[in-house]
C-alpha cells in the first residue's frame, strides 16, 4: 500500500473527530513513514511496517476523552430542522424512559459482575484468616498431646493456603478479564462515534 | 516460567498436600472426628 493511499484510510476511519486532531494524527504517521524511507525503506514496506490501522484507530480513540467525541459529532448543524425538534419532543415520553431503562440494565449488570468478582476476593481473605485459625488450633492440639489431630490440622491449614493462592488467582484473573471487556465495550462505543462520514 | 503460573502450581500443591494428609489423619483417627473437638471455657467448641 502507497503513504496516501494509507493515510487516506485512515483520515476515513477517524472522520468524526475534531478536524485539527485528524490533521495532527495523520502529519504524525505522515512523518513515520517518511522518516522510515530515509532511512532506506521503499514506500511500501514503510507503510507495511506500520501498524494495522484498526490498531492505530484503537490506540487513538482509547487517548480522546468520549465527551470531545460526543461534542464534535453531535455538534449542533445549521438550520436544524424544524420537525426533528418538534419529534424529538413528542417522543420524549418513549425514547427517555427507554434511554433510563438500557443504562439501568447496563449499570446493574456491571454491578453485578463486580459482586461476584469482589466475592471471591472475600473468600480468598476469609481462607487466609481460616489458615492463621488452624495454625492456632494445630498448636493447641499438638500442646495437649492429640497427635492425629494436629496432623489433620496441619492438613487444614494446607488446604486453606492453596485454597487461598487459588482464589486470588481466579479473582485477579477475573479482575483483569473484566477491566478489559469494560476498555474494549468502551473503545467500541467510542469508534461508533467516527468513521461513519467517509 | 510466569509467576502467575508458579502462584498456580503452588497452589495445587498446597491444597493436593493438604487433602492427602487430612486423609491420612482421617484414616489413622478412624474417622472420629471428636478427637478435633477442642472445648473453650465458655463453652465455644473448635
Amino acid at each position: 500500500m502507497k503513504k496516501d493511499a494509507f493515510l487516506n484510510e485512515l483520515r476515513n476511519r477517524l472522520s468524526g473527530l475534531p478536524q485539527s486532531d485528524i490533521e495532527d494524527r495523520i502529519a504524525f504517521f505522515g512523518e513515520m513513514i517518511d522518516g522510515r524511507m530515509e532511512d532506506g525503506m521503499s514506500e511500501e514496506d514503510a507503510v507495511a511496517a506500520m501498524e494495522p490501522i484498526d490498531t492505530i484507530v484503537g490506540q487513538i480513540m482509547s487517548e480522546i476523552p468520549l465527551s470531545q467525541l460526543v461534542k464534535t459529532r453531535v455538534k449542533p448543524e445549521k438550520g436544524h430542522k424544524a420537525w426533528k425538534i418538534v419529534l424529538l419532543i413528542c417522543l420524549f415520553p418513549i425514547w427517555f424512559p427507554l434511554l433510563i431503562a438500557f443504562g439501568s440494565v447496563l449499570f446493574s449488570l456491571l454491578v453485578a459482575v463486580w459482586s461476584v468478582i469482589f466475592s471471591f476476593y472475600i473468600v480468598a481473605g476469609s481462607l487466609v484468616i481460616a489458615s492463621f485459625a488452624c495454625i492456632i488450633a494445630t498448636g493447641a492440639y499438638f500442646g495437649i498431646g492429640r497427635i492425629l489431630a494436629g496432623v489433620g490440622g496441619i492438613g487444614a491449614i494446607f488446604v486453606c493456603i492453596g485454597l487461598s493462592i487459588l482464589f486470588f488467582l481466579l479473582s485477579m484473573a477475573m479482575t483483569k478479564g473484566m477491566v478489559l471487556l469494560t476498555r474494549k465495550i468502551f473503545i467500541g462505543f467510542k469508534t461508533s462515534f467516527v468513521g461513519k462520514e467517509a | 516460567m510466569k509467576r502467575s503460573t508458579s502462584w498456580l502450581i503452588a497452589g495445587l500443591v498446597f491444597f493436593f498436600a493438604g487433602v492427602i494428609i487430612c486423609g491420612i489423619a482421617s484414616v489413622l483417627m478412624g474417622f472420629d472426628y471428636t478427637q478435633m473437638e477442642i472445648y473453650i471455657p465458655g463453652g465455644f467448641i473448635f
